[in-house]
């Protein structure tokens, strides 16, 4: 009786036992193809990458120095029933601390988006791999702001810029830019600046801050803080009469479509509808792998003009462009 | 536990428990857990697609694939796929295929065995019975005539018609349909225009023209110095690959030498047998570099009017001549002509005519010999050793044609509205008077007879020169219009 309990002892200790295993953190590699394409909506000449994941064998990333990328496949954009072949690629890298060989890339010179237009892309490994996704253009954006906007407004204390869309899912990006000319020297430097929303203190130093990219389909900008840009183009340079301002600033939105939205939208973490709640921060479109492919479309906005009088009371010259 | 222990009073039951242990032990270590997903296998069905013609492209169940023939679409799924080929100007084909894993289906159409593919052509012409070459090969038949069973695509059709120009045209033909290639052809057998767009000629704005003792013609332009035309090939001589002086021509002479004398807007160029001889005011006694006139006289001088003053140079030696009045200080010379008594006539742009025995001035103006305008564009002298002269319109008066019979002046006008005389012409019996709206031919009864774009085949209107070769053609410049041939005897 004694040897069966001794028996039946041993059996118990060998199953805690034999289910213990070493941790690895690592986990199992398996490798997997990273397409990216970001098809630009004022251009012809859309570029692509692809790459694959590798593995160092430790816990810095930068350890590898054997290039990703990947050359042989074949990447194709197809537009309603045209299709277009990217050609490979490569350009000699500014960065040379990880990777020395040239960065490789697909492009090609003949598509360009237009608005609400299905969109595809596929790419062929020369293994027979086929990495796909499809997205939608966004659609084009009309400005709310129907009669030439005046800085600084009458009556009012904000610059409001606003558009409408047909798409839903939409995020924006808006930058609102000056262009002016300083002399330096002896000769005329132009710059063109973009004029932040807010100013905020961080210990004593006043630090710009711009618009986030968001769904909101408005804009408005405190004239204060319009004022306060302008003047401190030229701080410290007593000499205003160097600095001559463009009288038609800027609005560029620039537009994402549904799957760039997302894009983004995960990325920033940010809680909406929009979110795609991931375990880890790698959202992707793209079947059969890993990236995104996307479109983006810049709308400008140019009936807007500064009284001249306004630009003239900072000592600066105006430029009727 | 222990009561069921207890129970088991065999070895062998024993035996069975332990080996129920081990198995739950092996089950009990199982994991089901995996951190990525499966790999989704690759499929391995290839399609190879080849058409007659080539270049189609490749659809699958109706989506584009951005292949075209002879082309092979890889890595697709076993089962049926619905392959259509397309290719411009055919018709779509459309069929079904299967694919199976790990083979190759090669497919080949052959659009050429459907007759419904191929398309056809109706050849006309006006005239008739022109000859046809489709694609260079010339075809039996003669305007008008239709061939059927062409493959689509694009041809190019060229008719041709003894004494009228080839015409060309290029020409789309699609499955089951019939295109129509029609061409007016242009009848040569008295005109033959040479211009930029129907020849190897480099330039259209051209201001003179003159033969040499070979028949070569030579060309003066306003933008690439002079051309010269051999009747089968044009040569430019410009400023970047001779040296000429400028590629503004004014004027062109040839002389017993068969050298050419070129007036340009900078100064002389004289051209003997390929080499250059430049004269300017600067390296010669040139009086002025604007060269307006260049005649020779029966000793072999030359006669070179500027727009200040002229000179007769024999091959070494300048002398240079002017004249001033109370109204003007120096002479704008626009053209020269010798009678048969060796006088020299002097047009000019401000003061009328001169006439020069190689002593004296004579004076001829308008106000006092009653011809038409001071303002003289040409001169000539014809065969009864009467003066021509072409006048330049003024903002007060017409331009005009004045002869001038050694008594008096004769005034014409040629029926235009502006009578802008550029150039006069005389050869043999015949008076040649350039005008920008055309122009006119006297005969020795001085019957008129006016050519324009209206009633000839003449280019343009604004003619700047004519001459006169020895196949009894005639060779007329036009500014804008390139070069015209009129043949005086239709052969």
């Amino acid at each position: 009786m004694n040897k069966i309990v001794l028996l039946i002892s041993l059996i118990l200790c060998l199953f805690i036992i034999s289910c213990e295993e070493n941790f690895n953190p690592f986990g199992d590699y398996k490798e997997r193809y990273v397409l990216t394409c970001l098809l630009d909506g004022n251009s012809n000449y859309q570029v692509a990458t692809l790459s694959k994941s590798y593995f160092t064998g430790t816990f810095n990333p930068f350890d590898n120095t054997t290039d990703p990328s990947i050359q042989d496949a074949e990447i194709r954009i197809w537009l309603a029933d045209s299709v277009y072949l990217l050609i490979d690629s490569t350009i000699e890298r500014g960065d040379t601390s990880q990777y020395i060989t040239p960065f490789k890339f697909y492009y090609t010179d003949k598509v360009k988006p237009v608005s609400n237009k299905v969109m595809e892309i596929e790419a062929l490994l020369s293994s027979g791999k086929r990495l796909t996704a499809v997205t939608v253009t966004p659609s084009d954006i009309t400005f709310n702001n129907g009669n030439p906007t005046v800085i600084p407004p009458v009556d009012e204390n904000y610059l409001n810029f606003s558009w409408r869309s047909q798409s839903v899912y939409t995020f924006y990006d808006i930058r609102f830019m000056i262009t002016y000319f300083k002399n330096e020297n002896g000769r005329s430097i132009k710059y063109k600046k973009e004029i932040p929303i807010a100013y905020n203190t961080h210990g004593g130093i006043e630090e710009p801050i711009f618009p986030s990219s968001g769904r909101s389909s408005s804009v408005s900008y405190p004239m204060e803080t319009v004022t306060k840009f302008l003047q401190s183009i030229s701080e410290g340079d007593e000499n205003k009469s160097n600095y001559s301002i463009e009288i038609k600033p800027l609005i560029e939105v620039l537009v994402m479509d549904e799957s760039l939205s997302r894009y983004y939208s995960s990325t920033n973490q940010a809680l909406n509808d929009l979110t795609v709640r991931l375990d880890e921060n790698d959202y992707t479109n793209i079947d059969g792998g890993l990236g995104i492919f996307g479109t983006y479309m810049t709308k400008k906005y140019t009936s807007i003009s500064f009284v001249a009088s306004y630009i003239q009371s900072f000592g600066y010259n105006v430029i009727y462009n | 536990m222990m009561k069921l222990i207890m129970k088991l009073q065999s070895k062998s039951n024993i035996r069975v428990l332990l080996v129920m242990l081990i198995f739950l032990i092996y089950l009990g270590c199982e994991k089901e857990i995996s951190t990525t997903a499966p790999d989704e296998e690759i499929p391995q069905g290839f399609l190879y697609v080849e058409s007659q013609p080539l270049g189609s492209t490749i659809y699958l169940n109706d989506k584009n694939t951005g292949r075209i023939t002879p082309g092979l679409v890889p890595y697709l799924e076993s089962g049926n796929y619905k392959l259509s080929l397309k290719k411009k100007y055919l018709r779509d084909t459309t069929i079904s295929v299967t694919l199976t894993d790990f083979d190759t289906s090669k497919v080949f159409i052959d659009y050429l065995q459907n007759p419904m593919m191929l398309g056809k052509i109706t050849f006309n012409s006006s005239p008739a019975n022109a000859s046809v070459y489709l694609n260079d090969s010339l075809l039996a038949n003669k305007t008008p005539f239709t061939i059927a069973g062409l493959t689509p695509g694009k041809y190019n059709v060229r008719f041709k018609i003894y004494n009228h120009r080839d015409s060309e045209i290029p020409l789309i033909v699609e499955s089951n349909k019939n295109s129509t290639a029609y061409s007016v052809l242009r009848d040569t057998a008295q005109w033959v225009d040479y211009q930029i767009a129907n020849s190897e000629i480099q330039s259209n704005i051209l201001t003179c023209v003159t033969v040499d003792n070979n028949n070569v013609k030579w060309i003066g332009t306003s933008n690439i110095g002079i051309i010269s035309f051999n009747e089968n090939q044009f040569i430019n001589f410009n400023t970047s690959n001779s040296l000429i002086l400028s590629s503004y021509v004014n004027c062109l002479a040839v002389n017993n030498d068969n050298s050419v004398w070129i007036g340009t807007n900078n100064g002389l160029s004289i051209l003997i047998n390929g080499t250059w001889t430049n004269f300017t005011h600067n390296n010669s006694d040139l009086p002025n570099d604007n060269v307006n006139s260049i005649i020779f006289d029966v000793n072999g001088n030359a006669w070179i009017g500027t727009n200040n003053g002229f000179s007769k140079f024999d091959g070494s030696t300048w002398q240079n001549y002017n004249y001033a009045s109370s109204s003007f200080e120096y002479l704008w010379v626009t053209d020269l002509a010798l009678d048969q008594s060796g006088n020299l006539w002097i047009g000019s742009n401000n003061f009328g005519i001169l006439k020069f025995d190689g002593n004296y001035f004579t004076e001829f103006q308008e106000s006092a010999y009653n011809f038409l305008t001071n303002r003289i564009t040409s001169l000539d002298v014809d065969n009864l050793d009467r003066l021509w002269v072409g006048q330049q319109l003024t903002s007060q008066s017409r331009g005009g044609l004045s002869i001038y019979n050694g008594a008096a002046f004769t005034n014409l006008y040629l029926g235009t509205t502006n009578n802008k005389i550029n150039n006069i012409f005389i050869s043999q019996q015949f008076k040649w008077i350039s005008t920008n709206e055309g122009f006119s031919m006297y005969d020795e009864n001085n019957s008129n007879t006016f050519f324009s774009t209206n009633n000839s085949y003449l280019s343009n209107n604004n003619v700047t020169g004519i001459a006169h070769d020895k196949n009894n053609n005639l060779w007329i410049t036009t500014l804008g219009g390139g070069l015209n041939k009129y043949k005086m005897v239709t052969k």
